[in-house]
């Protein structure tokens, strides 16, 4: 490991400061530890470390070498590889990295090297709050980097092949979305769910799209009846006591109406039927719905086992 | 040799030599700690390795000079890496989904905040119109979390999930995580005599208790395991493709079928959670093979109906 990795640093040395972009050729016989044997082993050899340089994010690219554009060669615009300072101080290096190991996707946390890229963390204390916001992070990133770079992405979703815009990502219920419109249909951003598309490929050559600029991931994202919508529906609810304090807890604009030694009765919001129905059911026979009439039957018909 | 670990070496030789460069005569012992090196000499490794690389001619002036005098590092003749290497995009989302996690859930202390400020305006400046995150922020959270760091033992009222049952327990938290849209708090339970899992939002009342107990450190697996036992129930049943959703979201084998949907067989402690979900699913499930689970779903539809019969 050794040699490569010393190989690579005097490549990644050599890049940065020759200010030029520079032929695999040149390279060969410039750059220490490329000297081997034969062509075919020195070019395995140079994909290799290219490859492993840009899996840490160097950003190396090919562009041809003079403007009669007859040769190639690889550059690393010093820019581009830099980190802007973000001026962080020990204490928050640390409380972002005591962050970053608490909060997992699928099992998974962002890569300690992160940290070290700000200048590592002199704590390494435990969080007694963790999450993990499920899925894979290098999915995330690739569709991250496909939205900060306005490049269109192809799925499949439903069993429909699909080719979108990407606006904006979002979290929420446990759930990653991805927020955009589908071409030809700019006016209407949609929310996929990242656990239910498959082949995902981002466009790499085509054109960058552009992004409204009013564009607002928490708006784009369902709710799931969870949020009071225009048409929610006011309903009485009577909870006996031992679900009142979580019913009420959970629910939309919950306002307690009467109260005796078994249950307690609320007005509250619902604004997504089948959302609802699932949530009473969670109350097993604790909770009864008193009006409206309608909310009752759809309720018992959502049970089933009535005929 | 495994290309991870040269990746990840490699990658904090990057990130150290510009903090040495920017803070000459960094100290061994902080350089270790800060770059979570194992001890001195996996660190003096390091350090050995880069003076061996530089700029062609790789003669003595073009080395890069690296230099340890009383514990401290001096390196010279390499302002090629004095400053650090750009975040990837998986890096830089999980470090901003981290930090918005503790935000949104009113956990952050105020480093974090302003870390999350200075990292966003540095390196994603448009981030927080691309990426949101609705973490909900139940108000006994700071009391766990408080309790659990000051090691006090935590009087619950729990309503179980299953059944509705109300239970008044002693536990002595572990950690509180958020997993799938829930928070939930684990420890061990004095009344179970074993460690727990309770859902945050299940949790009715909860009273920190005076009495105290020892935990090496918070845990710090966030994910909720379910273990399959012997006295567990077992139901099979198939979903409509547009209920695919299901082996996504619960731990059962599903088997593909050619119309799109699947065959699921799930195991449960209690056939009133599997029941519930089977009228969750309505008509887009079907073939239910398991006699508890469907002796369950009936009694709970009964229970159910017999509420309404009586106010009707």
């Amino acid at each position: 490991m050794q040699k490569v990795i010393e190989r690579i640093l005097n490549l990644l040395a050599f890049l940065l400061t020759v200010g030029r972009p520079v032929t695999a050729d040149e390279i060969r016989h410039t750059v220490k530890g490329y000297d081997q044997p034969s062509d075919e082993a020195f070019r395995r050899t140079f994909e290799r470390d290219k490859d492993l340089l840009r899996t840490l994010g160097v950003p190396i690219s090919l562009t041809h070498t003079d403007v009669w554009e007859v040769e190639l060669g690889y550059i690393i615009p010093t820019d581009d590889y830099q980190i802007t300072d973000p001026g962080l101080t020990d204490e928050e290096r640390s409380a972002l990295m005591i962050a970053a190991q608490a909060v997992r996707f699928g099992g998974q946390s962002t890569e300690a090297a992160a940290i070290f890229k700000l200048g590592g963390a002199t704590t390494n204390s435990g969080a007694a709050v963790a999450a993990d916001l499920g899925h894979d992070l290098e999915v995330l990133g690739e569709l991250f980097e496909a939205i900060t770079d306005r490049r269109r992405v192809l799925f499949t979703y439903k069993d429909r092949p699909r080719t979108v815009e990407p606006y904006g990502l979002g979290h929420r219920f446990g759930h990653w979305y991805l927020l955009a419109p589908e071409v030809g249909q700019a006016d209407t951003v949609k929310a996929f769910r990242l656990d239910r598309m498959s082949q995902l490929k981002v466009d790499e050559a085509g054109s960058m799209f552009a992004r409204p600029n009013d564009f607002d991931p928490a708006t784009s994202l369902p709710d799931m009846g969870r949020s009071r919508g225009d048409d929610a529906i006011t309903a009485q609810i009577r909870f006996n006591l031992d679900v009142a304090e979580i019913a009420m807890e959970q629910a939309a604009d919950v306002v307690e109406i009467d109260r005796d030694s078994e249950s307690v009765t609320v007005e509250l919001s619902v604004s997504s039927v089948p959302h609802f129905n699932g949530w009473m059911l969670g109350f097993d026979d604790k909770s009864l719905i008193e009006s409206p009439r309608f909310l009752v039957d759809a309720y018992l018909a959502y049970i089933g086992g009535g005929e | 040799m495994s290309s991870d670990r040269t990746a990840a070496r490699l990658s904090r030789i990057l990130a150290m030599l510009p903090w040495i460069i920017e803070h000459d005569g960094a100290e061994i012992d902080d350089l270790v700690e800060r770059f979570d090196y194992k001890d001195k000499a996996d660190l003096v490794k390091d350090l050995h390795l880069v003076f061996m690389t530089g700029l062609p001619g790789y003669g003595p002036g073009d080395l890069i000079d690296v230099d340890v005098f009383d514990d401290e590092v001096f390196v010279d003749a390499a302002d090629y890496f004095s400053r650090p290497l750009r975040l990837t995009a998986p890096q830089a989302l999980g470090l901003l989904a981290a930090g918005m996690t503790f935000i949104g859930s009113d956990q952050a202390p105020p480093a974090l905040t302003s870390a999350v400020e200075k990292l966003t305006a540095a390196v994603l400046p448009d981030a927080a119109s691309l990426v949101y995150f609705d973490v909900p922020a139940p108000e006994s959270l700071s009391t766990l979390r408080d309790a659990i760091e000051n090691r006090r033992v935590l009087q619950i009222t729990y309503v179980a999930i299953a059944t509705n049952e109300r239970t008044v327990r002693e536990v002595e938290g572990s950690s509180v995580f958020f997993n799938l849209g829930n928070w939930y708090l684990t420890g061990f339970c004095r009344m179970a005599d074993a460690e727990r899992v309770f859902r945050v939002d299940r949790i009715a009342s909860v009273v920190v208790l005076d009495s105290t107990y020892e935990l090496d450190a918070p845990k710090r697996d966030g994910v909720v395991q379910y273990r399959a036992t012997d006295s567990d129930v077992h139901v099979g049943f198939t979903v409509a493709p547009d209920s695919r959703w299901v082996s996504e979201y619960y731990p059962v084998d599903a088997v593909d079928l050619d119309d799109g949907g699947q065959r699921i067989t799930m195991s449960v402690s209690d056939p009133l959670v599997a029941g519930r979900l089977l009228i969750q699913l309505g008509t887009a499930v079907s073939d239910i093979e398991g006699e508890e689970v469907l002796r369950s779903m009936n009694r709970l539809r009964n229970r159910i109906r017999a509420r309404y019969a009586r106010t009707t």
